[in-house]
């Protein structure tokens, strides 16, 4: 009796197992199609053709579920439905040592030519700024694909209802508090300040992502936030977050249209786009960076891609591999001198 | 003399996490700034402090308490699973914890055959099919693999 | 009133159609299977499968997903009861209780407690969260930083009560625990602390494998030292549901463990940073402090499991009161819930229950629906679970240490989490061995952090000034909650030795 119940018992997880495999959310490597070997996708014009070895790795190196998590998902099943890669590409996550351990994984990986790593900005900066001596120099940019620029808002009880009027406190010395992420958040912060002639006159108060920031402003415990379009988009739109300052040099599209930029109210504009990129191992063959910078070129152009933006509230700024990289020695770089 | 017991080691091993923890706080961390308010070493150090008074307590105490008492087989466990680890960067952890499971039932736990196999199934069955194929877990190749691989 | 029964029942006739019952059953299923594996809790377990889910329609899939959510914490004490390694974070403290119970041959009782308990405390959470939801959200949000560290201050009291005879030791885990806190990145200035130069070391120990280390593995040592020692387990005549029933009396004896955690747990659920975790500790300490038990807790008592079983499922469904009406994330899991329901196209903010109705409600009725379906799935199970108890000792050594191993790799995806959790399982052994305690230090690790960043924030709004924990008036509240209880025992003692020193 008790071999009964254990043989069924065993069965069923072998059945379970099985079955959930029907789910999975990479391919298996028999349903890669076999005609893809050497096409890179329609109207590659003269791409070189290039056949992966194996299977591709792409490295997130922040938890499943999180933004850098869906942006690199979201590609990985663009390319494999258009059949892009004759190999599975492998979304997989690794947060260790603050993700510093999967980006020097994939810096110094045997298999170059298959791993790639999602690094936006935002990560750049703390790669180089922790410790680890890692560098942009470490890796190829191969591709920005979208980027998230800054607000400044404010609770609809807040103290200031324009910018201005925060502007004009903090020069009367009043105290001004203002929450925001302690990385690229803190950074256009300071680039704002140095702007206003107002460096180190707001005081900084650290969350750890923009929900928390829009959190804190609506339960009216912080004056003024940092944040990005998609964290605060649903409550201004029901009105208890009020945009006050768009940090880049256009306004931003509805529900945002409101807040003036920088140089509408008598300053420069001051901006610092949280760009999400791919970038690949430093000892990428030639052959295999152009091959991917003409991927995720198709990838940009994709509708599926469109549709991931308009969601995710992104700004679909795209930037092949050359530019990607100039991009990113400069974001470099203004990390290095603030620290 | 007084046999040095592992009480007393345990104690001693918390002054000495505390006066690291105090020192790093202290120096490197920082504790207050005027502009900024309480800095990274603050925390740390409060509780660093706290503990080495705790520490430096427990260890005169314990100066005169019994040892505790070790088994063997506690041992066996600490070394296996050093071996696991081990075993886990060199081979793979999947075949290390196959190997291990059916090596601890034969040397140690002297289990008969039919007990072996059954429970081998089992676990086998519930760690692949929950972590390997539901959950695709990608488990540690091993150093070994990789070399062979590249 | 009427009207939010009326959304509800509409929500029902979403929930009931033949998909979303399926989704709800198949998540039920994974959810308490993957909470009973050591390691993955509902965090893991959900962001794992959030993917997958993006092929359903997002009303099937939200459902599924809370359905695994939920049934975690069914599926949490399994494990913990039945060998002493806790499925995921909010089961350490049904452990606690379990363990022992399952020990004196009671496993049923435990696993019967546990199951009815979550369900109870899920169906208290989930109706306060119908009702009081927009509310207790809108409350929650008058927590900010000086409230939270208040509140963190009145939790890490509740640690004190879980030290045992030597208070000192007891200290001494609560600082190592505190310590081991520190190590990692500051979340406030974005400094590394504490990694020694160790790139691993950077993102701090992982909680997961810690707890799995310091309690499940240690459990393998005792295991082992003890095999040959222990009388052969007292075993249950008949292993079927009948002997796993509660009498009336033990009905009676949880009644009020259950009403009070679920109260409790629904309101940490509701807080943002505080979840399932937290809840179950808080209302596991709030048991021991203020409840009668027969037993002493710690060793048996059914109204321990309860109360930490219908806290957690509570907090649980707390959780997802400011995820539904205002977009925040009330605990780590929701948060990727929330990422999910954004890839949907549902943006979850206050508006959502005004323009996706029937997505709101469908998922509230249909976490009732899992409620009930995790509970059938749990009870039937019982029996086959006990016998878990009954393989030998020298099965279950390897078998344990072989899913611990697999459960805090497959956690963090790497074998740093392993080698934390090896760790653990040393230092748990010799904490046990030298009669250090070992829940306070977990529940210091758990809680430190949250009031550090609590306190260091409240203070940058202050101005360094400490006059802002006295001045808001939640904060307030809670700071003389916390002097109280940190003062009556002391004022007690006092007092008594004037009284002996009169007589």
């Amino acid at each position: 009796m008790k071999k009964m119940l254990t043989l069924m018992l065993v069965l069923s997880m072998l059945c379970l197992g099985a079955c959930s495999t029907g789910g999975s959310q990479s391919p298996a490597p028999s349903t890669a199609p076999a005609d893809t070997v050497s096409e890179t996708g329609s109207g590659s014009s003269g791409a070189p053709a290039y056949t992966l070895s194996r299977n591709v790795e792409f490295m997130v190196s922040s938890k499943a579920g999180g933004n850098s998590d869906l942006f690199s998902r979201t590609i990985a099943d663009i390319i494999t439905q258009n059949g892009w890669a004759n190999q599975p590409v492998i979304v997989q996550n690794n947060e260790d040592g603050n993700g510093q351990v999967s980006r020097r994984n994939v810096s110094a990986s045997k298999t170059p030519d298959e791993s790639l790593l999602c690094l936006s900005s935002g990560d750049l900066t703390v790669m180089v700024t922790l410790g680890g001596g890692l560098s942009i120099d470490n890796f190829r940019p191969i591709a920005i694909m979208g980027a998230d620029k800054h607000l400044v808002l404010a609770g609809k009880d807040g103290r200031y209802k324009t910018m201005q009027e925060a502007i004009e406190a903090a020069k009367n010395g009043e105290q001004v508090t203002i929450g925001g992420t302690p990385g690229d958040e803190l950074t256009v912060l300071n680039m704002m300040l140095e702007e206003l002639d107002l460096v180190d006159k707001f005081d900084f108060v650290s969350f750890g992502s923009s929900a928390e920031t829009v959190t804190a402003l609506m339960g009216g415990h912080i004056d003024l936030g940092m944040g990005k379009p998609a964290a605060a988009k649903e409550y201004v739109v029901s009105g208890d977050i009020v945009p006050l300052v768009a940090l880049s040099t256009t306004r931003f599209p509805e529900p945002f249209d409101t807040a003036p930029t920088l140089s509408e109210l008598g300053y420069n504009d001051v901006e610092f786009p949280l760009y999400r990129g791919v970038v690949g191992a430093k000892n990428m063959s030639d052959e295999a960076l152009a091959y991917w910078d003409n991927v995720m070129g198709q990838v940009a152009q994709s509708p599926e891609w469109k549709d991931y933006l308009d969601k995710s509230l992104l700004i679909g700024e795209y930037k092949n591999a050359a530019q990607t990289t100039e991009e990113y020695k400069l974001v470099e770089q203004r990390a290095l001198e603030a620290k | 003399m007084r046999k040095v017991n592992s009480r007393t080691m345990i104690a001693l091993c918390m002054v000495i996490l505390s006066l690291i923890w105090l020192y790093l706080g202290i120096f490197q961390y920082g504790i207050w700034d005027d502009r900024h308010g309480p800095m990274p070493g603050l925390f740390p150090t409060g509780i660093a402090s706290v503990l080495l008074i705790v520490g430096i307590i427990g260890t005169v105490r314990s100066l005169n308490e019994k040892s505790a008492v070790y088994k063997r087989a506690a041992f066996e466990v600490m070394i296996s699973l050093v071996l696991l680890l081990i075993a886990s960067f060199t081979i793979g952890m999947l075949p290390s914890l196959l190997i291990y499971f059916v090596l601890w039932q034969i040397v140690i736990e002297k289990s008969s055959k039919r007990t072996i196999i059954l429970s081998t199934l089992v676990v086998s069955a519930i760690v692949l099919g929950v972590f390997v194929f539901w959950l695709k877990v990608p488990f540690e190749k091993g150093i070994l693999y990789e070399l062979i691989l590249y | 009133m009427l009207e939010t029964l009326q959304m509800l029942f509409m929500g029902f006739s979403v929930a009931t159609s033949i998909e979303n019952i399926l989704a709800a059953a198949l998540g039920a299923i994974l959810g308490i299977l993957v909470g009973a594996m050591p390691g993955i809790g509902s965090l893991a377990g959900c962001a794992l499968l959030l993917p997958i889910t993006f092929k359903f329609n997002p009303v099937t899939a939200i459902i599924m997903l809370g359905a695994i959510y939920y049934s975690n914490m069914f599926g949490g004490a399994y494990s913990a009861i039945l060998i002493n390694v806790p499925g995921d974070s909010p089961a350490i403290m049904t452990a606690l209780d379990g363990y022992p119970l399952a020990r004196k041959g009671k496993a049923g009782k435990a696993l019967m407690t546990a199951n009815f308990s979550s369900f109870v405390g899920g169906i208290i959470g989930m109706i306060i969260l119908v009702f009081m939801g927009p509310a207790l959200a809108t409350l929650g949000l008058k927590f900010g930083p000086s409230e939270m560290a208040a509140l963190m201050l009145v939790a890490m009291t509740s640690i004190s009560w879980l030290v045992g005879e030597n208070p000192l030791k007891g200290i001494a885990a609560t600082c190592l625990g505190m310590m081991i806190a520190t190590m990692g990145v500051d979340k406030i200035s974005g400094n590394m602390r504490y990694d020694f130069g160790n790139i691993y070391l950077l993102g701090g120990i992982s909680f997961i494998p810690l707890v799995i280390g310091f309690i499940g593995l240690a459990q393998v040592f005792e295991l082992a030292e003890t095999r040959n020692e222990k009388a052969p387990m007292p075993i249950e005549e008949k292993m079927d549901i009948r002997s796993g029933l509660l009498t009336r009396k033990e009905f009676g004896r949880i009644f009020r463990p259950i009403l009070r955690s679920s109260l409790l747990g629904t309101f940490v659920g509701f807080l943002p940073g505080a979840g399932a975790t937290t809840g179950s500790f808080l209302g596991y300490a709030m048991q021991k402090k203020f409840g009668k038990s027969e037993e002493e807790l710690g060793t048996g008592a059914i109204e321990g499991i309860a109360a930490s079983e219908a806290a957690n499922n509570a907090a649980a469904a707390g959780a997802f009161g400011p995820l539904l009406s205002l977009g925040i994330p009330g605990s780590g899991t929701t948060a990727v819930l929330l990422g999910g329901l954004m890839m949907w196209g549902l943006n979850p903010g206050p508006m959502l229950f005004a323009s996706e109705p029937e997505f709101a409600w469908g998922l509230i009725a249909s976490l009732f629906i899992s409620n009930l379906i995790a509970l059938f799935i749990a009870m039937v199970s019982i029996p086959w679970m006990a016998k878990i108890i009954r393989i030998p000792v020298g099965v279950m050594i390897p078998a344990i240490i072989a899913i611990c191993f697999v459960g805090a790799y497959a956690t963090t995806n790497s074998m740093f989490g392993v080698v934390i959790m090896v760790l653990g399982g040393i230092i748990g052994y010799l904490f046990q061995k030298n009669d250090y305690p070992v829940a306070p230090l977990l529940l210091a690790y758990v809680l430190s952090s949250n009031l550090e960043i609590n306190v260091r924030r409240a203070l940058v709004i202050s101005e360094g000034s400490l006059s802002i924990f006295f001045t808001k008036p939640i904060s307030l509240v809670l700071m003389l909650v916390f002097f109280i209880i940190v003062l009556t025992p002391m004022v007690r003692g006092a007092l008594s030795k004037m009284r002996t020193k009169q007589i």
